[in-house]
């Protein structure tokens, strides 16, 4: 477990003091720090004869060129969430200038596994696997009944505007040409869908990995901060990509189940009809989309100093994902 | 390879053990030191075996692919040594190379290969994307 600065903790304190009453404690719990931009605290806050178990998200990621929405906007998003029913860990408070704490906000902790190969794998999740498209297909569906005239805040950032210009104009920023990136930009630039889609909230990191999932199955949706607007087929063509699928390919969607089985449990629980040709371009956008990620994350290593091995490796793990987009677009891949 | 030459055993004229030796010792120590690591440092471990068999893999030197050779004769004027990775860039995002597109994949895709066989020999044949 990481150390706690004395001086965090205070400010923690004040801050959690000032929202939940003068006599409450806090008591550190955890800091489980695998996520990459963010610092995540577990603390318990004790008072009253009550222990309310907490989660302090900090944004790491500060410098330029970060594809993350601010804390203050995940706080909001998952507000409205949590006000449509969809299962979300409760926001408690936001830091403001007075805490000294930077930006970030504290939810309520969601106990449960993250890890996707011991949710796919584990003999303890058996039964949880066997809900858990169908749930996980029924949040997004619940989520994107959400308009996007709910969440105005969403509108400024430019993937809620185009996706795809989106993600050009952030390759461009970390600056290294990718003609594979390229060749899979201009590739979607020539097959957009032809139909218009609705416009609404996306949750945009939807996958294994990013859901608290319990032994009887779903039990949050995590991990807001690429949160924006868009085609509601975008949010289930990132949940169907390679990457996401954890060694199961032909079970496209996370994993779990079919692409086929993800559109029909959607349209079961009241989403828009999407076509497997619209779920797959998507796909295609996923792969194009996590290779720049991983550019992202190398840019920050090299020119940012956020220094790390991992970030290092995802520098070099990009060709991994460009050779996955490309045999994808050649049809090699499904 | 011109990096390798740079960097390879015998050139700085230094006693033995080589570099890929010195490269290989400190693999193998953090290789044996991960089972008694846990959480963020075990897997931090984990990915550092890995960087470095990168490297192991990168000075044993990797042969151009042909498709390299097969982009820079698209592109006209350029040979596979000296292939501009940002024109090529520029030319598939303007459109020029709309109508070679196929060939275009089929080199692209001979790239990410041989990139792959260093970064992770085993991921063509096993089809997976993962992250470390």
């Amino acid at each position: 477990m990481a150390v706690i600065d004395p001086a965090w903790h205070d400010a923690m304190l004040a801050a959690v003091r000032r929202r939940l009453g003068p006599d409450v404690g806090i008591e550190i719990v955890n800091v489980p720090t695998l996520g990459g931009s963010n610092r995540t605290v577990i603390f318990d806050a004790v008072g009253g004869g009550e222990i309310r178990r907490l989660v302090s998200r900090q944004t790491t990621f500060v410098e330029p060129g970060s594809p993350f929405i601010s804390a203050q906007h995940q706080f909001s998003i998952m507000a409205l969430a949590a006000s449509r029913g969809i299962a979300v860990p409760l926001p408690v408070f936001c830091f403001d200038p007075q805490d000294a704490l930077g930006e970030g906000f504290v939810c309520e902790f969601a106990a449960g596994e993250t890890l996707p190969r011991r949710i796919l794998q584990s003999a303890d999740f058996a039964a949880a696997r066997g809900v858990l498209a169908a749930q996980l297909a029924a949040s997004l569906a619940q989520l994107h009944a959400i308009p996007a005239a709910l969440a105005p805040e969403l509108a400024q950032y430019p993937t809620s505007d185009d996706a795809l210009a989106g993600l050009r104009a952030a390759l461009d920023f970390y600056g290294e040409p990718h003609p594979a990136i390229e060749f899979g930009l201009r590739w979607l630039e020539r097959h957009r869908p032809a139909t218009p889609a609705p416009h609404v909230v996306l949750h945009g990191d939807f996958r294994l990995g990013n859901v608290m999932v319990g032994p009887g199955g779903l039990r949050a949706l995590l991990d807001w901060e690429c949160a924006h607007l868009g085609d509601p087929a975008e949010d289930l063509g990132w949940a169907c990509t390679r990457a996401w699928r954890f060694g199961a390919v032909q079970n496209h969607f996370a994993g779990l189940a079919t692409r086929s089985q993800l559109i029909a449990d959607y349209r079961t629980a009241g989403g828009v009809a999407v076509d497997e040709d619209t779920v797959r371009y998507w796909e295609i956008f996923g792969l194009a989309r996590w290779a720049v990620l991983n550019v992202m994350q190398a840019f920050g290593h090299v020119h940012q100093g956020r220094r790390g091995v991992v970030y290092a490796a995802c520098g070099r793990n990009a060709c991994l994902i460009e050779h996955d987009l490309l045999m994808t677009i050649a049809g090699q891949y499904d | 390879m011109t990096d390798t030459a740079a960097i390879g055993p015998g050139i700085a004229g230094q006693d033995m053990p080589d570099a890929h030796d010195l490269l290989g010792s400190v693999a193998d120590f953090l290789r044996a030191l991960v089972p008694e690591l846990t959480g963020e440092r075990r897997y931090h471990a984990q990915v550092s075996v890995y960087l470095l068999d990168i490297v192991r893999r990168e000075w044993a030197g990797v042969a151009a692919p042909p498709g390299a050779g097969a982009l820079a004769a698209l592109m006209g004027g350029q040979t596979q040594e000296n292939l501009n990775t940002a024109a090529l860039a520029d030319a598939i995002r303007s459109g020029a190379l709309d109508d070679t597109s196929d060939q275009v994949l089929a080199g692209l895709l001979d790239i990410a290969r041989a990139r792959a066989s260093v970064v992770r020999p085993e991921y063509i044949t096993a089809g997976d994307a993962q992250s470390v």
